[in-house]
């Protein structure tokens, strides 16, 4: 298990190092009223959301690990979960002089330093934390999704996701049944052509001049951070500034579809 | 709602009989299409004046539309095996057309026809995202409850921890943490520490937490545990207590002695986020993962009357 408070002291703890650490770390935030405090999160996504929590109630942070950074040692208090120890975990390696001694929870005696004792969770590799990137919403690049058709469609809905660090998903759906999907990593080139030919994408070349059945109504959305924008378009006259797309999608397509069901 | 499946010819800005009002702004980018309408319109015109698209027609096609698809988008933030998964699809097609349609209707009164959809657009969203989000942190919370209900929220506690909450439950450790699980409801922090100090029984040590609020401890020889923190701690001002029960015969200490936390009938619970299996992926469906953690937490970190 982890702690819920623990003080550790060393007069070797620097400070200044610690919080520029912290202020590198996706998942870690300086309390933005200005406390001194910083608050750990297991992932960049979710520190995100708890910045922007905190930021609306000085009274309390959301669950995590608040850190009292000071001069000559620290103080933790956790409400976390094992991603977030895991986080804790590498700020303590990487900022706790070997010399520290800590006072766990309701202790009254100082014991060395050991982030074992501290936190004996079994934990997740770091490496497991890894934001997935078609998480939403979006923090980090963009999502670009191709996505025709209707779930209740006889056809179905074929759709297309593509995030800008260059994995992939295509699924075909039928109702609320996955009939095929596919996940990859687009090679270096691939991804390169991918974001040129989404780069033509223009908002403004949207419009479906007609009523069109599901499966002739292409639905191109694009997901940045705070931003959200869909093209609507007739899959047999796509508009020009995703044509260069299109000729894409249809490559992956025929690669979905003669991917095994699932 | 009905799926559509209207024939492919109708053009969208094109369907509509001619509107008799003559003053209605005309739609910037729909000139070809106010021209078209009149050509393509089979209703006999009573009056010679030029037609504008019905905005709130046109709105209520492409929300129609374009709702299913911006559903399904949308419903995959969240997870919905635990739920009526058509239901919600009804709720954010229904979400969508509601909103979309009226906010095209006004938007398309002073601008184009695209720049109208755009806002939209947005308004649907976010009116889809309004209606689902609710929903399925109910279902987590839902979910949770069901779990601490059932003893199953309990299932990642390491062995020397469940062998704890056997032994509470047959009576045999924590009789003590039983009886102040209840016995502590609705009273504030100092009342609690009267209650307290007065059980002989109880060994009382005072510490505190990072931010220098204090926390009040009293440990009893039956492996019971009760802190009391008047003045919250770092995640909240309110005065708060955790009623606790230790593993047996541990040489561990601080958390690490304590198997679980007793909720406020004296049921064991998770000590903490970290003891529990929740079933969201905290980065494809956070709401939820976050409220199920949220029942969780506030099932053992349990908040005291004011004084």
């Amino acid at each position: 298990m982890g702690f819920e408070s623990v003080h550790i002291t060393s007069a070797n703890f620097d400070r200044a190092e610690a919080e520029r650490w912290l202020g590198e770390q996706p998942w870690a935030f300086a309390d933005p009223f200005g406390t001194g405090q910083w608050h750990i999160s297991g992932r960049a996504q979710a520190a995100k959301a708890a910045r922007d929590a905190r930021a609306a109630d000085a009274s309390r942070f959301p669950p995590g690990v608040v850190v009292f950074p000071k001069d000559g040692g620290l103080t933790l208090e956790a409400r976390a979960d094992a991603a977030t120890f895991v986080r804790t975990r590498q700020f303590l390696e990487a900022c706790v002089p070997a010399d520290a001694v800590m006072r766990r929870d309701t202790n009254d005696e100082d014991e060395p330093f050991d982030l074992d004792v501290l936190i004996s969770l079994e934990l997740p590799s770091a490496e497991e934390l890894e934001d997935d990137p078609f998480a939403r919403p979006v923090t980090e690049g963009q999502i670009v999704t191709w996505a025709v058709g209707d779930d209740d469609d006889p056809a179905g809905r074929w759709e297309l996701e593509v995030h800008s660090s260059g994995a992939l998903h295509m699924s075909h759906s039928v109702g609320t049944k996955v009939v095929r999907e596919v996940r990859k990593e687009l090679s270096p080139l691939a991804r390169l052509a991918w974001l040129e030919a989404a780069a033509h994408l223009d908002e403004d070349d949207d419009e479906v001049e007609e009523v069109l059945p599901p499966s002739r109504v292409v639905c191109v959305t694009v997901e940045r951070d705070d931003d959200m924008w869909s093209l609507y378009m007739d899959a047999q006259a796509p508009s020009p500034s995703a044509a260069p797309l299109a000729e894409l999608v249809a490559q992956w397509r025929m690669v979905l579809d003669k991917a095994a069901p699932a | 709602m009905g799926k559509q499946q209207t024939p492919v010819t109708t053009p969208v800005e094109k369907t509509k009989a001619p509107v008799v009002e003559s003053n209605t702004t005309v739609d910037q980018g729909s000139n070809s299409e106010q021209q078209a309408a009149l050509q393509q319109s089979s209703a006999p015109s009573t009056t010679s004046a030029p037609s504008t698209p019905n905005h709130a027609q046109v709105g209520e096609q492409k929300a129609t539309q374009e709702a299913p698809g911006q559903a399904a988008m949308l419903l995959k933030r969240f997870d919905w095996t635990t739920g009526d998964a058509a239901n919600a699809r009804s709720v954010a097609i229904d979400a969508y057309t509601k909103a979309f349609a009226p906010k095209y209707a006004e938007c398309a009164a002073s601008m184009s026809a695209k720049a109208a959809g755009k806002q939209a657009r947005k308004a649907g969203g976010q009116a889809v995202l309004a209606a689902l989000e609710p929903l399925a942190k109910t279902l987590a919370e839902t979910r949770a409850n069901a779990a601490l209900g059932d003893g199953s929220a309990l299932s990642a506690l390491d062995s020397d921890s469940k062998d704890a909450v056997d032994a509470y439950e047959a009576g045999t450790t924590g009789a003590k943490a039983k009886h102040y699980a209840t016995a502590l409801n609705g009273k504030s922090a100092d009342q609690m520490a009267s209650l307290l100090d007065s059980d002989e029984t109880g060994t009382r040590s005072d510490s505190s937490l990072g931010n220098g609020k204090p926390q009040w401890s009293w440990s009893f020889t039956d492996d019971s545990l009760v802190r009391v923190k008047p003045d919250g701690d770092a995640f909240g001002d309110e005065p708060m207590f955790c009623v606790e029960v230790l593993k047996a015969n541990t040489s561990a200490s601080g958390q690490d002695a304590v198997a679980f936390k007793t909720d406020n009938a004296g049921k064991a619970v998770p000590k903490g986020p970290g003891d529990v299996a929740n079933p969201y992926d905290q980065g494809k469906h956070k709401p939820q993962f976050e409220a199920y953690q949220g029942v969780m937490i506030r099932a053992g970190h349990r908040q005291a009357a004011s004084s």
